[in-house]
């Protein structure tokens, strides 16, 4: 194996593009500075909450090669899926449209989930950049997540739905302006079927409009450099990432590598859903395998063609997490699914829930590569977009009437690493999209977001423990439809290298104290202010995912209901679940230990049961001698194979005054602040 | 072949689900020699794509788009050959 065969020099950059190193990759740069703009404009002027504070879109600049396929040049910060599912559904969408229909400013949109989309709910629009002598020579592309698609669920999400016909608007590719005036009828189908013309309209504007800053500075790079230097720095950027991705490979031992995952159920049966996959790696190349997958849900949480592309995310992620992504990455890998399964269904099902598939996919994917790539393995994560999407029609003085949605993004949390914790509130690496600004939320919905935090002892134990996931606590202030996305709730994220598995996803209703308030001390409320939702919980509706069951006393048997109401004055409380740890918990400095009990992460209890830290409760110091002791003790019982348990609070209070009892005596001891 | 045939499909019964992997004849892989070579349908970084691929050592010969006849894609529009009409930019 020869660490450097795709090592390039600038001579290579010369020979093979055209170009000199310097200006190859000052255009490298160029086009993800133009997706920057892209990025800016569509943040700036989007109205949808999903859009503008949650990130949820992807601004992309691609090459036209000669044979008329495309190849993604450049893409920026957004939600990461886009970053691979625009190569292809450019490709799959101009193919059937015709490049050679598209004239300057002509812009083409689609939505649909078998020629390369991710779900109805996202508008995809594409529109060609033509050379100065009419020749398509640039695409620039954009994706975002709009306020609603119309359908029987506000919000696009409906796990429920048996057919796509239950979903919303399913757009094949057509145009949306023709010589950049407007195609009426085209802004006229999504305007009156869908729940907010306003939001459909200024997101729809946006997403023009982003486009057509992407255009500008495509065209400007073309202006100061010429076409064909700026078409051979394009090669070269999408080269270089071929490259670099080959060559990680190349350095993965050759082998087969396999793993499996469940999502949960699909939001209509009970039964666990099993995704199965197979990564072959060859020298440079590598051949992903989804063959004894499960057939397609009833559902909605299964994909159309998505997989092919969002199974590479895991790679990057593991091969290749620095490099900025484009289509070359993409290059060394072919993707294999059965058609009928869950990783390519057929039409007409299903598909707006892809989401905990995607979030699967993604910890699959990064599980099995882990085990290619030991040294830079990640112990699993959250596995679910932890997300709640909300609809109605609001009620607050001066908006009656409205109809309004949007998304309160959770996210959940990473697995550690050999080398660092798992990092807490934060998205699956398939979405990347940003936990919402409680403010911006609070404006955008009639809801009241009382909480918003983490459980004490949720995250997987480990010399590096996982990441904890946030829990929401939120007022509905109007009549609201609520779409929780919280899969991870019979299935934990697992730990690495002796670490331990985290707490999974529980949902509950909550009722405030007398004085009209909600209050939370480490992320525990008192249980007789809570009423099981979803989950698991004992037989005295204590949340426990050890000894409790599944579903014991819950008002619904999912955790992914849809259009659940809750009404004005009511409280919801999800837990998203947390991610895995890395390491024997022995080994996790005792001092590290003693910071997340002061800081509210892990309890007394917990740092001694599992990480073998005495710590005295009151004034919470360490007690170094006992530590010692304990842990030589705990290293002989637990011997070879041991895995800490599914981490889990410990302690629950009962009532308003044991949780009073319990927040007085932990705020008497010293704070975070004193560490 | 019926207009609904790659729009609508019935729903799968298996308890598994395989790609179907058909054995190519009279070709030899140019890496390792073996003549165990298939040809079956990828999702590949421009889309739909079919490969015919040593099942050996996975060196892929060709990477080929799919025929009619492929079905691959599943899913194809009705109108995915009609020209396009003056309104679309024909």
């Amino acid at each position: 194996m020869d660490k450097n065969q795709f090592f390039m020099t600038a001579e290579d950059v010369q020979a093979d593009y055209g170009v000199d190193l310097i200006t190859a990759e000052t255009l490298r740069n160029g086009f993800i500075e133009a997706t920057r703009h892209m990025h800016g404009t569509l943040l700036r002027s989007s109205f949808s909450n999903i859009i503008r504070d949650g990130m949820d879109f992807g601004v992309c600049v691609h090459l036209v090669n000669d044979d008329g396929t495309t190849d993604m040049v450049a893409i920026t910060e957004g939600c990461t899926q886009f970053a691979f599912t625009h190569q292809h559904m450019t490709n799959m969408v101009l193919d059937e449209y015709g490049l050679e229909n598209l004239g300057q400013g002509d812009t083409v949109i689609c939505n649909d989930e078998w020629r390369g989309g991710i779900h109805f709910g996202d508008l995809n629009l594409f529109r060609v950049i033509h050379d100065a002598d009419g020749k398509p020579a640039f695409v620039v592309s954009d994706a975002a997540h709009v306020f609603d698609i119309g359908g029987p669920v506000a919000g696009g999400f409906n796990t429920a739905a048996e057919s796509m016909y239950e979903e919303g608007l399913r757009i094949s590719p057509t145009l949306i302006t023709s010589r950049d005036k407007p195609v009426r009828s085209m802004f006229n189908l999504l305007l009156e079927n869908t729940r907010s013309p306003l939001h459909m309209l200024g997101d729809v504007r946006a997403l023009l409009g982003t486009l057509r800053a992407g255009e500008d500075r495509v065209r400007a790079l073309i202006d100061r450099y010429g076409i064909e230097t700026v078409k051979g720095s394009a090669r070269y950027a999408l080269g270089l990432s071929e490259r670099r991705m080959r060559q990680a490979l190349l350095n993965t031992p050759d082998g087969d590598y396999s793993d499996e995952i469940f999502l949960d159920d699909d939001g209509l049966s009970t039964d666990p859903l099993k995704i199965k996959v197979e990564v072959r790696i060859r020298g440079a190349e590598a051949e992903i395998d989804f063959s004894g997958t499960d057939p397609q849900s009833l559902g909605s949480v299964k994909t159309g063609w998505q997989e092919a592309a969002r199974a590479v995310v895991g790679p990057k992620v593991v091969l290749d997490p620095r490099h900025p992504m484009n289509g070359g990455a993409m290059r060394p890998f072919q993707v294999l699914m059965p058609p009928g399964s869950m990783v390519l269904s057929l039409p007409p099902a299903s598909q707006s829930n892809h989401v905990e598939q995607g979030a699967k996919i993604a910890r699959l994917m990064t599980r099995v590569m882990s085990q290619a790539f030991p040294e830079h393995a990640v112990a699993d994560d959250s596995g679910t977009s932890g997300c709640v999407i909300m609809g109605g029609v609001d009620s607050r003085p001066g908006l009656e009437g409205t109809p309004y949605g949007g998304v309160l993004l959770m996210g959940g949390a990473w697995g550690a690493t050999e080398t660092s914790d798992g990092i807490s509130f934060c998205q699956s690496s398939l979405f990347n999209c940003r936990s919402m600004i409680i403010e911006y939320s609070e404006k955008a919905m009639p809801v009241v977001i009382w909480e918003h935090g983490v459980l004490v002892d949720a995250a997987g134990a480990g010399e590096y423990r996982g990441g904890f996931a946030a829990s929401y606590t939120y007022e509905a202030l109007a009549d609201a439809f609520i779409t929780p996305i919280m899969d991870s709730s019979k299935f934990p994220a697992g730990g690495l290298a002796g670490g331990g598995p985290a707490s999974m996803s529980f949902a509950a209703l909550v009722r405030k104290d007398d004085r009209g308030q909600v209050h939370s001390f480490k992320g525990l409320l008192p249980l007789e202010r809570m009423t099981p939702l979803f989950g698991a919980y004992d037989d005295e509706g204590v949340p426990d995912q050890v000894d409790g069951t599944w579903g014991n006393g819950t008002l619904l048997q999912t955790s992914k209901p849809t259009a659940y109401v809750l009404k004005a004055g009511e409280l919801m409380r999800v837990f998203s679940a947390s991610g895995g740890g890395y390491g024997d918990p022995l080994k996790r400095p005792a001092e590290t230990v003693l910071y997340d009990v002061r800081n509210d992460f892990t309890t007394v209890a917990q740092a001694a049961e599992i990480y073998g830290v005495k710590i005295d409760p009151d004034r919470l110091t360490l007690d170094e001698a006992a530590t010692a002791s304990l842990r030589e003790r705990l290293a002989a019982e637990r011997g070879e194979g041991y895995e800490p348990a599914l981490a889990h609070p410990r302690e629950w209070p009962r009532t308003q005054a044991e949780f009073e009892a319990m927040r007085k005596r932990a705020l008497g001891a010293p704070t975070a602040v004193e560490v | 072949m019926g207009i609904n045939d790659r729009m609508i499909f019935l729903t799968p019964g298996k308890d598994e689900m395989y790609v179907t992997k058909t054995p190519v004849e009279g070709r030899t892989c140019p890496e390792c020699g073996s003549d165990d070579i298939a040809r079956y349908p990828i999702g590949w970084v421009r889309g739909p794509r079919m490969v015919v691929k040593c099942q050996r050592c996975y060196h892929s010969l060709e990477v080929q788009r799919p025929a009619v006849e492929d079905n691959w894609p599943p899913f194809r529009a009705a109108t995915y050959d009609w020209d396009a009409s003056p309104a679309e930019g024909g």
